[in-house]
């Protein structure tokens, strides 16, 4: 009768927040450094923008005179932290756990822009007080999945650990977000970035 | 006629049953994600072309635009909503709500085009600034304009039910609808009175104007763009064309609706026809109310 089929019929037109599908698309490289002791000392983190994104932010700083995307030594200047700001809460979309909990991580430090194929690439380091690093759990991800972060540019260890990546169920993630769209006694909007973020696991030789 | 009437709402239920049940939603999610990543890298070396002077980028820049608007909206969205419960509560010919749809969807590319030339001519706007008022005012706008309806709808649905149940309903203060109401036996032929119907004109207005108030986000980034880049005429060319791929989807969705409508409506005789009608404009409109609410209030 029309009662029944009503509602999962409007479910299916369900508004969704506009978080349902990333906006900006990162390529991220994780260089991981443990020191002799076997413990982790800090991640230098490499962002290369997607083209869309790289040419908002190129634009909205009225660079690129002539709009071919590519950019001068003193242009990349102006660029250099422009990622860097980060504004009160936001974690710099890298999250380390041991078994206790999340490892906090230091602010931001610089380390460098440059421009490749119209792209805009960063680097930024964060230090961690020295924590053992054997089985440590490292993801990079936006838990509002605005931005999705992916690990094609590489996952290098410097030290005496290794690491292994475990790619998330992808089938698994997006049934998350439709079941977290659906629950609509949620408060908040649903964080499901992490359910599609890779995870790094640390293996240290001791 | 009867028998097209199931068959076409049996498919929308399937259709239904795959996205809620079959995993079918995951697989639309998946694929728009996709498709918007290599559309918006797309969109940028397209701008480019064009501004560089080359004829041949505006089909590909349009192109872009066209499918940036499909994918965003093949996820759940405001239209969608607005569109698919109006389609299943009222009683409104399918051409006119896909034509209500693709009105609605040019509106929203045109809030877009004015948001950002009166924001960054007069108001001397960014982009921060144009997109933050856009997610922080005029998507709770929209979202409590939509709930407006769902409870305008609602009340209607609620007079129909319980103010003038017994008596046979025959004035004209519905849209036409083309299938034969059973219980008075004749055919309604489009009248005069009933295409330039007024109720029918105001209900257009107000759905067209609560999807518009809330402008696209990747609207504003190529309009924003383009102006940047010297070359804003190709930039309301692209809204518009985002447009029209928005329009693609929430027309889908006003043909699914009204088909399920009809096919629904169609298997009840007699009286018991009207009370199934208010009731399901009563139940339509109470749950647009009730989702546009709680979104709104989210988002404010």
């Amino acid at each position: 009768m029309p009662k029944l089929t009503l509602l999962p019929l409007l479910a299916a037109f369900l508004p969704a927040p506009a978080l349902a599908h990333p906006h900006i698309f990162v390529e991220t490289g994780l260089r991981i450094e443990v020191n002799a002791q076997g413990q982790l000392t800090g991640i230098e983190v490499t962002w290369a923008y997607d083209e869309f994104y790289s040419m908002l932010i190129v634009e909205d700083n009225n660079l690129d005179p002539d709009h071919d995307g590519h950019l001068t030594p003193a242009e990349l200047e102006i660029l250099d932290g422009f990622d860097m700001r980060w504004i009160e809460g936001f974690e710099g979309d890298l999250y380390v756990r041991d078994a206790n909990g999340p490892v906090p991580l230091g602010p931001p430090q610089k380390g460098g822009i440059s421009e490749e194929n119209t792209r805009l690439i960063t680097v930024h380091s964060r230090a961690v007080a020295s924590v053992p690093a054997d089985g440590l759990v490292i993801k990079a991800y936006d838990p509002t999945f605005y931005t999705a972060y992916d690990l094609t540019r590489g996952v290098t260890v410097e030290g005496p650990c290794r690491v292994e990546q475990t790619t998330p169920d992808l089938d698994a993630a997006y049934s998350k977000v439709d079941a977290m769209m659906q629950d609509l006694t949620d408060e908040a909007f649903p964080e499901v970035g992490e359910a599609f973020a890779d995870e790094l696991r640390l293996v240290c030789d001791s | 006629m009867r028998l097209l009437g199931w068959a076409g709402a049996a498919l929308v239920l399937a259709l239904a049953a795959w996205l809620w049940l079959g995993g079918g939603a995951d697989a639309v999610s998946r694929w728009a994600a996709t498709g918007q990543r290599d559309t918006q890298n797309a969109l940028a070396g397209a701008l480019r072309l064009v501004r560089s002077g080359d004829p041949a980028a505006w089909s590909a820049l349009l192109g872009l635009c066209f499918a940036y608007g499909f994918f965003h909206a093949a996820g759940p969205g405001h239209g969608k909503l607005v569109i698919g419960g109006y389609g299943l509560g009222r009683d409104v010919p399918m051409l006119r709500l896909g034509a209500i749809s693709l009105a609605a969807s040019l509106a929203q590319a045109a809030t877009a085009v004015v948001l950002v030339y009166a924001g960054v001519l007069v108001l001397g706007w960014g982009r921060d600034q144009l997109v933050g008022s856009a997610e922080r005012w005029f998507a709770p706008a929209s979202y409590g304009a939509i709930a407006l309806v769902g409870l305008w709808l609602a009340a209607r649905g609620a007079r129909r039910l319980w103010l003038r149940p017994a008596r046979h309903d025959h004035r004209h203060d519905r849209p036409h609808h083309d299938t034969p109401c059973s219980s008075c036996g004749h055919r309604h032929g489009p009248s005069i009175d009933e295409v330039i119907e007024t109720h029918g004109l105001r209900d257009a207005l107000v759905l067209i104007g609560a999807v518009a108030i809330r402008p696209c986000t990747g609207a504003i980034f190529v309009l924003i763009l383009t102006y940047q880049m010297g070359i804003a005429a190709a930039g309301i060319a692209g809204a518009v064309a985002m447009g029209l791929g928005t329009a693609a989807v929430t027309i889908a969705v006003a043909l699914a609706a009204t088909t399920l409508r009809g096919g629904l409506l169609g298997q009840i005789d007699g009286p018991r026809a009207a009370r199934a009608m208010a009731g399901l404009e009563l139940a339509a409109g109470a749950v647009i109310a009730l989702l546009a609410t709680q979104i709104a209030l989210r988002l404010i």
